[in-house]
């Protein structure tokens, strides 16, 4: 498994450093957009340079954030283990954007995870409105929706799954080093084609997400979030 | 950077009742087919009715017994595959060949797909417009059992009748090596005439990466084992086994006719299966909302529309928040209610995105005041469609999980917008001087003395834009290492060398300038642009060049008109001239005929003042890949024409951003032509009207509006 996935990667270096041949490594005078050899740099970076080890946020401490008065969360990629940061930037018809220190966005309506932003295979947009309504009110039940994403053809694609929602009961967690009384509940999702999706949310008795774990897509997995500070 | 531009109703009733017949129809699953020694969906060198994944592209590399088979195809419609092949065969010793090389096409129809009960059925044309060589057709039966085994049994002529003989169609005329000659003409006399030879075999799955292959030939290689005793055919069975060492790369090794070797190699890649389905660019900044007007009417005043430093502000904020997207402001027409930005599009693959993003940069800029936003992209001078939204549907569809969807049903379209007025201008656009210097690579193939040649050169680029609409390049060439300089081959044509004395000009002129000239870009009326370029245009000619296309947004359809003088340039690469001069023209219509293909009709006088037309048609994808195929008939006889008949040849254009996986507004296209002789040729001007509108039009905009919100 490991010699496939070098050869794999091997193909796919010798695709990019022929590409960097042909188009990247020329230079000129146009100031504006990142130039030929800042992008070279990146990509060369992206290709052939280590993985960035997890950051100071992998183990930031309340002590860390003490003075933090607006709102703070952190968002972990479930599958890479990438953790970051994320500030509220700005609100729209009830959807927030939160932003990381890397170039990634991710935006939640309520509870619910409505889109990301910067990751590659984003979720560009998901149907949020049933299910936000049922975790704010505690409710159960069932409903379908869709999420959008590009295909292979650079197309946004909305794929409907059906869902249920259940209501697990009360429960006490801990968000650095700060327990919160939640209630926990459960979203269970099918698509076409027989995939299944497993959305967990832990709310405050205000309508607090105090913790999640949400289905970004087929590619990029499940993020969990945690509010750090309120 | 540069701007980078392309039947025998008994027989085959009884292989259907054998197929048919057998076995428990327990699988539908379809195995990956593996590909032949022809680089084909097959057994061993034997067909099967298998067809690609829709789109894929495979490249691949097949061996024995001193024969050398590369073979690209590509799956042009989920029935449909095409394959182009080049091949060597060593010690030929014949024609005035040594080692023989030949080109030949492909095509391979798929008359029924695999199901529960019925197997998959397919007919094919192998070699059809070559010299023939390989020509032969086949009708063939593929059924999967336990998902693991695939049997075929099929009918073959030609070349694949030749062996195992079970009767005969027709006459067909033997083929010796003296006959394999001029090439270029089909064979429809022959098509599934003569004998018919009865060809089966089976693959199996024996793991995920395994494949154990078997086979009964048909193909008698009588030339080759007969007359030029290549090889001993000692036997009609072939055994193989193919290893998948990584996604999209298989190898094989096999047994042939009881004395030979064999190897494969295979590559395959889809245009529609790229490494991320999304981009890495950097997120968008989200849009600000306005304050409610009820609640907020001060910051709806149009006070800051008379103060001359306000606008000026707006102006400069706004074009700073869109060059951090990578997006040029080239005019802001700024009214108390209303916006107009012309941009240039520096950055992104898809023009929605760069239109989405330009809006939220609006949004965020611009005077509460301001409810209508106009977005015009601009190209050379030229405006193209023009996208207008109001303020309240951005603000509202950001965050809507049709957002986008919502955005195409609300925009109003201005297909011709007016020219910004001199004063709304960004400062420092005009005149504005640019350069480059980039590597590149330029090819010869298929030459017999060495089929692969090369050369990694440095282009050194300059571009002058005095005005909006006119525009001075020019670029020189100078090669670093390479061999294009050492073809020997001498031009043999009968008609005016427009084209084939290239090797003179890669021989004595480097460095070269590769052009140098000045255009002109214009919108005479709605619908319609213009160009008039003029100036050393391309390697091989200098002249002037006139063109009118009339290009709809709303429509399919786009016809245009060229009318072109030019004299042709020496081969030293500088500003000499020859003697040669000639004017040539085309009419162009240019359809988008499904959602999957952009086809191109040209009927004109060409370079060597043959007088004939061009067909071209392309498979588009949404992602920027195209592939095609063109084909260009003259007057220019068979004879005249040489070796080949008529110039035809595969287009490719890969853009860069499938690949890095961020945008980036680069492509790099590839014409692969069998020969390059003197019929049909075409002048190369720089900067034709049809590709730089196409990424506006409806048909292209709706195909990429998912990026608007990205």
């Amino acid at each position: 498994m490991g010699v496939v996935l070098e050869m794999m990667a091997l193909f796919r270096h010798g695709m990019v450093l022929a590409l960097v041949g042909t188009f990247l490594a020329g230079c000129g005078s146009d100031r504006i957009g990142s130039s030929n050899m800042a992008l070279l740099r990146e990509v060369m970076h992206e290709e052939f340079g280590t993985p960035p080890t997890p950051g100071p946020a992998a183990i930031l401490t309340r002590a860390d954030i003490a003075d933090v008065t607006l709102p703070l969360s952190r968002g972990t990629m479930v599958d890479t283990g990438t953790v970051a940061t994320l500030a509220l930037v700005a609100v729209n018809d009830g959807k927030e954007t939160w932003e990381a220190p890397n170039q990634v966005s991710v935006i939640l309506d309520g509870p619910v995870l409505f889109g990301t932003r910067g990751l590659g295979p984003d979720l560009m947009t998901a149907e949020t409105a049933v299910p936000k309504d049922m975790l704010l009110v505690g409710e159960a039940g069932g409903y379908s929706r869709s999420f959008r994403h590009f295909d292979g053809k650079s197309q946004l694609v909305p794929v409907r799954y059906d869902c249920v929602l259940v209501q697990d009961g009360p429960e006490t967690i801990e968000v650095l080093e700060r327990p919160h009384h939640t209630r926990r509940a459960t979203e269970t999702c099918r698509g076409p084609d027989g995939f299944g999706i497993e959305n967990r949310f832990w709310i405050g008795r205000d309508g607090i997400l105090w913790q999640s774990r949400q289905w970004i897509g087929p590619a990029a997995g499940y993020v969990t979030t945690e509010r750090l500070v309120r | 950077m540069t701007e980078n531009r392309r039947r025998t109703g008994r027989a085959a009733a009884a292989v259907l009742a054998l197929t048919v017949t057998s076995g428990q129809m327990s699988a539908q699953t379809v195995l990956d087919p593996a590909l032949n020694l022809y680089g084909l969906p097959g057994l061993v060198d034997m067909p099967t009715a298998r067809m690609l994944p829709d789109a894929e592209l495979s490249f691949s590399a097949g061996y024995f017994a001193g024969m050398t088979r590369g073979t690209l195809s590509f799956q042009i419609t989920p029935w449909l595959l095409g394959s182009f092949r080049y091949s060597q065969i060593e010690d030929w010793n014949s024609g005035g060949f040594d080692t023989y090389y030949d080109r030949s096409f492909d095509l391979r129809l798929r008359l029924l797909a695999e199901t529960a009960r019925l197997p998959e059925i397919s007919v094919g044309l192998q070699d059809f417009i070559g010299t023939g060589v390989y020509a032969g057709e086949y009708l063939v039966a593929s059924k999967t059992f336990a998902d693991r085994l695939s049997v075929t049994a099929g009918l073959g002529w030609g070349r694949l009748g030749s062996a195992s003989r079970l009767g005969s169609v027709g006459s067909r005329p033997d083929l010796t090596s003296a006959d394999i000659r001029e090439g270029g003409t089909t064979h429809s006399d022959r098509l599934f005439r003569g004998d018919v030879g009865l060809f089966a075999g089976l693959t199996f799955q024996a793991t995920d990466k395994l494949m154990l292959k078997a086979e009964y030939s048909s193909d008698d290689y009588e030339i080759e084992a007969g007359e030029k005793d290549l090889f001993d055919r000692d036997s009609p069975f072939n055994f193989g086994a193919e290893y998948q060492v990584a996604e999209g790369i298989r190898l094989g090794v096999y047994a042939l006719h009881g004395s030979e070797i064999g190897a494969t190699a295979q590559f395959r890649l889809n245009p529609q299966r790229p490494a991320v389905q999304g981009s890495f660019d950097d997120r968008p900044a989200p849009v600000l909302v306005r304050p409610a007007r009820a609640t907020h009417p001060e910051f709806y005043t149009t006070d800051w529309a008379l103060s001359e430093e306000m606008r000026t502000d707006v102006r400069d904020q706004l074009a700073q928040a869109l060059a951090q997207d990578g997006i040029e402001l080239e005019a802001l027409r700024l009214g108390p209610e209303a916006a107009t930005v012309y941009l240039r599009n520096l950055t992104y693959q898809f023009g929605p995105q760069a239109i989405g993003r330009t809006a939220r940069a609006m949004a965020r800029m611009l005077p509460s005041s301001i409810e209508t936003f106009t977005i015009v992209p601009v190209t050379r001078g030229v405006e193209l469609p023009g996208a207008t939204f109001s303020r309240t549907d951005v603000e509202h569809n950001e965050m809507q999980p049709d957002g986008a969807e919502r955005m195409l049903a609300a925009m109003h379209v201005t297909p011709t917008p007016d020219d910004p007025l001199p004063a709304e201008f960004s400062p420092g656009l005009y005149p504005r001087f640019s350069w480059f210097l980039a590597p590149n690579v330029r090819t010869n193939l298929f030459d017999p003395d060495n089929p692969l040649r090369a050369d990694l050169g440095l282009g050194l680029g300059a571009r002058w834009t005095p005005a909006p609409g006119f525009v001075f390049g020019g670029t020189v060439q100078k090669r670093l290492i390479g061999n294009l300089d050492k073809i020997k081959r001498k031009s043999d044509s009968d008609l005016p060398h427009v084209r084939s004395d290239f090797a003179e000009y890669d021989k004595k002129g480097d460095p070269a300038l590769t052009n140098l000239y000045g255009a002109y870009y214009f919108q005479p009326g709605q619908d319609l642009y213009g160009r008039v370029t003029a100036g050393y245009l391309e390697r091989m000619f200098a002249g002037a060049s006139t063109e009118l296309l009339w290009a709809p947004y709303d429509s399919r359809f786009a016809l245009g008109a060229e009318l072109n003088y030019s004299k042709q340039r020496d081969f030293h690469g500088g500003f000499g001239l020859q003697d040669y001069d000639v004017v040539t023209g085309a009419l162009s219509a240019y359809w988008r005929v499904t959602d999957d293909f952009q086809a191109q009709l040209d009927v004109g006088r060409y370079l060597a003042r043959d007088v004939g037309a061009t067909v071209s048609l392309e498979r588009v994808f949404a992602n920027g890949w195209r592939l095609g195929a063109f084909a260009t008939k003259t007057d220019a006889s068979a004879e005249d024409f040489g070796e080949g008949s008529f110039d035809k040849g595969i287009t490719m254009t890969i853009p860069v951003s499938w690949i890095l996986r961020r945008s980036i507004r680069a492509a790099e296209s590839f014409t692969i032509r069998p020969l390059t002789r003197d019929g049909g040729g075409q002048l190369s001007v720089p900067g034709r009207l049809y590709p730089m509108v196409e990424d506006t039009r409806r048909h292209r905009q709706e195909d990429q509006w998912g990026w608007f919100w990205r």
